[in-house]
This record gives structure tokens, C-alpha cells and sequence, in this order.
């Protein structure tokens, strides 16, 4: 019985470790801030009227409005477009910065939308001067937890999010590669058409899939 | 001869599927030794490293082979398109999805052996024990791996493979490297990959070419079926899914082994 008992044990240890551990997490102005907007961004997405796909326009309008209070959108494209940020004009870059914006803002609904109902933990925050980092996981209904964290620095009155880091991958830096590869090989202008075309499609994407889902 | 074509046959069926568009993996080519100071802070994310690699600062992703790469990338986005895609959708309509997530877990269990030996390379002995103690429960109360009856307990996967832990010990990623039927590598981790393909049991069986496809097949559908929006979404919000791909894949790799680095100080 030897053995049996090694298993035992073993087993026995391994549940003890995973007991043992336990994260000590404390919130401060940088997450209240935060679960504010995403609450408000999820009970726009969960809001019936809202919810008809019809409806998706004024749905992104409802989001937007939120979407700008909590995230520092040019701050975003300064990063993402890095050292192709500085040999663009003020109108160019205001413009890409809208481009941006849009895509990101769809890019992040499409991901609350895809696993909306399912609950948000907020897990600690560091804050660091005027840096700070907010941690999430999103917890899908089969008990999978993602890591979201929330990349936010403080701009005159509050703390605005400049990236996401979603299992690991910056969605900022994310965009800074795909950008860079497409200025590399072509040129700015065609980086520019393809996120206005990218723009279009993903919002009739986003409708027919709508009219997909119902059978 | 004819074994060797079989096994490059199967791996590349496998997994060509999600090489396709596997959008989990990247690391940016920020050199590993600059770890952040910050290390001893509390926190135990790195996020001393987040902050390290500078974002103002343009690191390209390391990909010397990118012509190769990018033909084989195109490849395999086909192959989703017209096998993968299709197959893993007729496959979401037929089966309900508790089956199908089953069967994740049934898969993931078989790949106990790959985490184990890892966990242990990596001297986590912790998470060592977690996968033994997963693998007693759910082999056996979990109906072969069928249900996750460990989770119940508290007792988590311990995610762990051969790239990782060649990383945890210095090795570079060297350059990004796209397989046909694979998913996203590096030089590093597709030596890894064969590795953590050798410790696979289903090798061993008595069919072992077969066992292997029928399970890589199987896998890859069955993970493409439940990912399918997942997916979606991600080609949604791109405007260059090759450099996409490729950044997601390394930066997430990199963060994987910065935090093994981290744990073990």
C-alpha cells in the first residue's frame, strides 16, 4: 500500500499548496475609475432597447461617449504609430487619430460584446507617480479567467487608460507592428486607406453578423 | 520513410488549422536579459518589463525569414478558410458545445506529461504537483479527462512546455518561424514543439501515426468550433494579421518567460 500512499500524499500536498495561496488585492482611484466605465459600457451593451441590431449605430454612439472619457485615444496612436507619428502633419495626425479610435473602440466592444454576461474580477492595481496599471480577469462561464489589465496614466483631472494588455499581448504595441509593417512595405497614405476601408467593413461585419445570429 | 512523411503529414493537418490564425502568441524582440529592476517589488506581474520595453521605442519583431514565412502564413490562412473553418463550423452545428468543451479538456488531459515534465525543467514544483494531482482526479473521477473534477477542488492546469522552459534558461527566441498546418513559432519553440510532441502518449500507441492525427484533427476542430467568433473578431481588427499574428505570438511568449523568471528569484 506504499504507493497508495505516496499518491495520497502528494495529492494531499498539492491541494495544500493551491490553498495557501491568496492574492491580496486593493483598489484605489485608478480602478473605481475604470469599473465605472466598463460598468456603464456593459449596461449600454446589455440595455434592451439599445440591444436590437437595428440599433447598433446609436449603440456605438452610447459607447463612444464613454469610450472618450476613459481612454487617452491620441496618446494611444503617439505610441502606436511611434516614430511615424512625428513626420505627419497636425490635420494627418488628428485624422489617424480618429481612425484609430474607431477601430480600437470595435475592436474592444466586439470583445465585451463576445463575452458580455460574463463577470469582470478586478485584481489589484500599482500605481506608480502618475502611472498605473489596473489588473481584470474576465471570467468566461466556464470558469476561464483572462487577464486584462489596464495600462492608465493621470491627464489633469483623471486617470485615462493608454492600452490594454489582453493575455499578455499590448494591444498598442500590437497596432504599432501591424502599422509599421504596412508603412515599411507601401507607404502612410495606403496605411491610411486601409484603416478607413477596415473601418467600413468592420461595421457591416458587425450588422450581418447581427442578422446571422437570428435564425 | 514512409513513417516520417505520415508524422509531417498529420502534424501539419493538425495544426494547420490553428497556425492559421492562432492569435495567442508574440514577443517583442526586446532583448530577455532586460529584465526589470522592479523585480522585487511585490507585485508579482512584470510589469517593470511592460514598462521596460519602452513604448515610444519601435522594437521590430526579429523575422529574418519573413518571405518564407509569409507564403506559408497565406497557406495556412487558406487552409482555414476551406478546411479548418468550414469543418470546425459543421462540426459547432452537430455537436452542443458541453461535448465540445468536454473534449478540450479530455485533449488537455493527454497533454499532462508535456506540462509535467516542463513544471519540473522549470522548478515549479508546485505546479508539478497540480498536474499530478489533476491528472489522479481527472482520469478517474473525471471520466478520462472528460470533466474537470480537480477544478472543482481548487487545483489548476500548470501550463508549461518545451519552448518555455528552454527560454526559462537563457535560450533565445531566435527568429519567427511559420510551418505549414502549425501554429506560430520560433526557432526555439519549434524545437520545443518537437519535444513536447514526443512526450505526447498518443505517440506511443499502437497506431501511432494515426492515433496522432486522429487526435491533432481532432483538437485543432474541436478548439476551432469553440473559437469561432473568437476568430472572427480578431481578423475584424486587424489591418495586417501576418504582423498581428506575429507580434501577438511573441510578445505573448515573452511574457510567459519573463514571469517564469520571475517566480523563480
Amino acid at each position: 500500500m506504499k504507493p497508495g500512499c505516496r499518491a495520497c500524499l502528494v495529492l494531499a500536498s498539492a491541494l495544500a499548496l493551491v490553498l495557501l495561496t491568496g492574492p491580496g488585492a486593493t483598489a484605489g482611484p485608478p480602478t473605481d475609475q475604470l469599473r465605472e466605465s466598463i460598468d456603464r459600457a456593459l449596461t449600454a451593451l446589455a440595455d434592451p432597447d439599445l440591444r436590437k441590431d437595428i440599433r447598433t449605430r446609436e449603440r456605438r454612439a452610447a459607447l463612444r461617449g464613454i469610450a472618450n472619457e476613459a481612454f487617452d485615444f491620441e496618446e494611444m496612436t503617439k505610441r502606436a504609430l511611434a516614430r511615424h507619428w512625428h513626420g505627419r502633419t497636425p490635420a494627418e495626425q488628428k485624422e489617424f487619430v480618429q481612425l484609430f479610435a474607431d477601430l480600437m473602440e470595435r475592436s474592444y466592444v466586439s470583445t465585451l460584446e463576445l463575452y458580455a454576461g460574463e463577470k469582470i474580477r478586478y485584481a489589484g492595481e500599482s500605481v506608480e507617480g502618475e502611472q498605473a496599471t489596473v489588473r481584470t480577469k474576465i471570467v468566461t462561464k466556464q470558469g476561464t479567467e483572462i487577464p486584462v489589465d489596464y495600462r492608465m496614466h493621470w491627464r489633469g483631472d483623471r486617470w485615462l487608460v493608454y492600452d490594454v494588455v489582453i493575455e499578455g499581448i499590448s494591444l498598442v504595441a500590437n497596432y504599432r507592428s501591424q502599422f509599421n509593417a504596412i508603412i515599411q512595405t507601401s507607404t502612410y497614405q495606403e496605411l491610411v486607406a486601409r484603416m478607413k476601408t477596415k473601418v467600413v467593413s468592420v461595421a457591416e461585419g458587425t450588422k450581418e453578423k447581427g442578422a446571422a445570429l437570428k435564425p | 520513410m514512409s513513417g516520417l512523411r505520415w508524422w509531417v503529414l498529420v502534424l501539419g493537418v493538425a495544426m494547420a488549422i490553428a497556425g492559421c490564425v492562432s492569435v495567442s502568441t508574440t514577443e517583442t524582440v526586446a532583448d530577455a536579459s532586460a529584465l526589470p529592476e522592479s523585480s522585487l517589488s511585490p507585485s508579482p506581474t512584470s510589469e517593470g518589463a511592460e514598462k521596460a520595453t519602452g513604448e515610444e521605442t519601435l522594437v521590430e519583431d526579429y523575422d529574418p525569414w519573413a518571405p518564407f514565412n509569409t507564403a506559408i502564413f497565406s497557406f495556412n490562412r487558406k487552409v482555414d478558410r476551406y478546411v479548418l473553418k468550414p469543418v470546425a463550423k459543421a462540426w459547432d452545428k452537430i455537436v452542443p458545445d458541453p461535448v465540445e468543451r468536454s473534449l478540450k479538456r479530455a485533449f488537455d488531459n493527454l497533454s499532462m506529461p508535456r506540462r509535467l515534465v516542463n513544471n519540473l525543467f522549470q522548478l515549479k514544483l508546485k505546479g508539478a504537483g497540480q498536474e499530478l494531482a489533476r491528472f489522479g482526479l481527472n482520469s478517474t473521477l473525471g471520466l478520462a479527462g472528460l470533466f474537470d473534477v480537480a477544478k472543482v477542488f481548487g487545483v489548476e492546469a500548470s501550463e508549461a512546455d518545451t519552448g518555455q522552459t528552454l527560454g526559462r534558461y537563457g535560450v533565445r527566441p531566435g527568429p519567427y518561424l511559420v510551418l505549414p498546418f502549425l501554429p506560430p513559432l520560433t526557432a526555439r519553440d519549434g524545437i520545443g514543439f518537437v519535444v513536447d510532441t514526443a512526450l505526447n502518449p498518443f505517440n506511443y500507441v499502437i497506431f501511432p501515426f494515426a492515433a496522432l492525427a486522429g487526435t491533432a484533427v481532432g483538437k485543432r476542430v474541436d478548439e476551432r468550433a469553440l473559437n469561432l467568433d473568437l476568430y472572427e473578431n480578431v481578423e475584424e481588427s486587424t489591418v495586417d494579421l501576418y504582423s498581428a499574428v506575429r507580434n501577438g505570438y511573441l510578445q505573448q511568449r515573452q511574457k510567459m518567460i519573463d514571469d517564469l523568471r520571475l517566480e523563480i528569484r
